[in-house]
């Protein structure tokens, strides 16, 4: 980064934060500080639940996500668009007009205080982690950036992620997300645009798309029914359809946010403005690993694109072994990159002969083979595994785009990560003082007093996001690991609100058990069998909905034990 | 179904669609779901023309350059 990326990144920050306290300014009370007063407009709100959904993850994670793996990712957000119809014609309704400051609320007016406990605290669990995964992903950037060490990187942007956010209440959370989405939305449009620029004279669009077919990566699609595959249109459409349901309608982090609308209409509006818009974001996102993996076919890779791993590798006693490697990565590439020009030449003439695909098939295996090596050295300097994923992106805006884009980009990538973690500390801080402190321990303390407790919360949530965000770093894909970790409580909880809404029998001690077999049976999946994370929610509902329904016909409701 | 609570509308409170072509709420889901399938369509659309089918010994997904 130059001095002019530097300038471009610090007035950047500052702009957004500053916009984001002159927006709050008029905040008032607990209702200000967690649902911004009731009067946030639809637009802001749907920005506002596009950007905490597309942290710095969806910049970092996905694309690289997008390099090493093409674009079946995307299926999981097919069932988006239909997810937000579902929740515009049941959840809002009853959130909305119940009148909540957290979604949890709403199963204790349904069932009992046990349920809305319980609930809350799978929440809490569930959030907790995820929000320090999202803290993690752009000390990433920051360390591959300035050469720091992630644990220092991880610790500044706690610190003022935690700082803004004590200050900031919901209302500057969504102005800061409408900021940030207008911006990641001329990111992706600058990166696109770059990519394209920069691939060798003579070789344009049609020839990236064309070797990203060669290799596979368009693979959109897959209509296979293995349940172990990570990405099928199935586990997409079904399980997409519950992971979504879950995290719009069982999440507080987003359930708050359509609860900040000035009416009912504006909720249902944020949520449909969200439908329309994040599938195009996504296949864009992903578009741009795919185009970034033909255009490591013209230009050399590094072997290893975490820059800090490499360094401490260079500093060990196998230094020597890791640059013979790269000398011989190098030459392999310029091998493949020969290959490729053939296939594109002999393209344009006609079929493309055999040899040229076998040859192609053999080099791919060699530096594939050759990369391999190269992260088992890192692995054995560093004692940990080398996961190289999130560093794709950072490592191609740094080395090629141009001078001032670079602190533009490195700011969204940050700012991204900013909204969505105070987000997550408000919505944590929520349901802490609201489902828990208010409920259980001072319930008629004035209003400055659970102002302060819910300050003091953020707080304490900010901490613990840091703690786990110090270890987040061996967690593969970050993308991945965000939806896995939410994935444990998510389907459980959405079968609580599913079985509120849906079965009038239904009541107290059942739906507590019922949840509570559903998360059992999360955990038990997760950790004993292989089935994809996609499908950890569609169990948890139906075990949910089983039990929960079940117990409702055999055990007697309260009424009646009362009479 | 949970009987849904009765709306507790303010002074000024807008319940209606944005209108324009979009006069109800059904319009509005109905353009949604649409939208959707579209999006599908279009992937589908995607895996089967991008891709470029190499026969057996060709290349194949996740390789890295």
């Amino acid at each position: 980064m130059t001095g002019i990326d530097w300038g471009v990144f610090g007035l950047y920050l500052l702009g957004v934060m500053a916009f984001a306290l002159w927006q709050s300014r008029r905040n008032e009370g607990v209702e200000g500080f967690f649902l911004g007063n009731r009067r946030m407009p639809w637009w802001a709100i749907g920005l506002s639940v596009m950007a905490t959904q597309a942290s710095a993850i969806t910049l970092i994670g996905t694309t690289g996500q997008g390099y090493t793996d093409g674009m079946r990712f995307v299926q999981t957000y097919l069932p988006l668009p239909f997810a937000m119809i579902v929740l515009s014609v049941v959840f809002v309704p009853f959130f909305y007009r119940a009148k909540l400051f957290t979604a949890y609320e709403y199963l204790e007016k349904r069932f009992d205080p046990k349920t809305r406990t319980l609930t809350s605290m799978l929440f809490l669990i569930g959030r907790a982690m995820g929000t320090g995964v999202i803290m993690y992903a752009p000390a990433i950037v920051l360390s591959t950036i300035l050469g720091w060490d992630e644990v220092v990187t991880i610790s500044i942007m706690a610190v003022v992620t935690i700082g803004y956010t004590v200050t900031g209440g919901i209302t500057a959370v969504i102005w800061t997300d409408v900021v940030q989405m207008l911006m990641m939305f001329l990111g992706i449009g600058l990166a696109i645009t770059f990519m394209i620029a920069g691939l060798p004279e003579g070789v344009g669009v049609a020839d990236a798309a064309y070797i990203g077919g060669v290799q596979q990566m368009w693979n959109a699609v897959d209509f296979s029914w293995d349940p172990q595959s990570r990405y099928t249109i199935w586990s997409g459409l079904i399980g997409g359809t519950f992971l979504f349901l879950s995290y719009f309608g069982a999440d507080q982090s987003q359930v708050q946010r359509y609860l900040t609308a000035s009416s009912e209409r504006d909720s249902r509006l944020s949520l449909i403005f969200n439908g329309f818009m994040k599938v195009p974001m996504q296949i864009a996102i992903l578009g741009i690993g795919v185009l970034m993996f033909a255009f490591y076919h013209f230009e050399q890779p590094p072997i290893v694109f975490n820059d800090a791993e490499v360094r401490v590798v260079m500093e060990s006693d196998r230094a020597q072994e890791f640059e013979d490697l790269s000398v011989v990565f190098a030459e392999a590439h310029a091998g493949r990159r020969a290959t490729v020009m053939e296939i594109l030449d002999a393209r344009d003439a006609g079929p493309v002969p055999a040899d040229l695909e076998r040859t192609l098939a053999a080099q791919d295996d060699q530096l594939m083979g050759l990369r391999d090596e190269a992260k088992a050295i890192v692995a054995d300097v560093r004692g940990s595994e080398s996961n190289d994923t999130n560093y794709i992106f950072p490592t191609y805006l740094t080395e090629y785009f141009p001078i001032g884009l670079v602190g533009l980009m490195i700011a969204t990538i940050f700012a991204a990560a900013m909204s969505s973690i105070d987000s997550e500390l408000t919505a944590l801080s929520s349901a802490t003082v609201i489902d828990f402190y208010r409920r259980w321990f001072v319930r008629d303390a004035s209003d400055d007093h659970y102002l302060w407790a819910s300050r003091l919360a953020t707080l304490f949530w900010g901490l613990v996001a840091w703690g786990f965000a110090l270890r987040a770093g061996q967690g593969g894909s970050l993308i991945e690991l965000v939806n896995e970790v939410g994935s444990l409580v998510y389907g459980s909880i959405l079968g609580g609100f599913l079985l509120a809404f849906l079965v009038k029998r239904a009541h107290g001690t059942p739906a507590f058990l019922g949840i509570l077999c559903g998360f059992g049976t999360i955990v038990f999946v997760a950790r004993e069998t292989d089935i994809g994370w996609l499908w950890w929610n569609p169990i948890g509902v139906a075990v949910v909905m089983t039990v929960g329904t079940l117990l409702s016909y055999v055990m007697t409701p309260p009424e009646r034990v009362q009479t | 179904m949970t009987d849904i609570p009765e709306p507790e509308l303010r002074p000024g409170d807008d319940v209606d669609p944005p209108g324009g072509p979009w006069k109800s709420w059904g319009s509005i889901y109905v353009t949604l779901a649409i939208w959707g399938v579209v999006c599908i369509l279009f992937l589908i659309w995607i895996t089967s023309t991008l891709n470029i089918d190499v026969g057996s010994g060709g290349p194949g997904a996740g390789m890295t350059p």
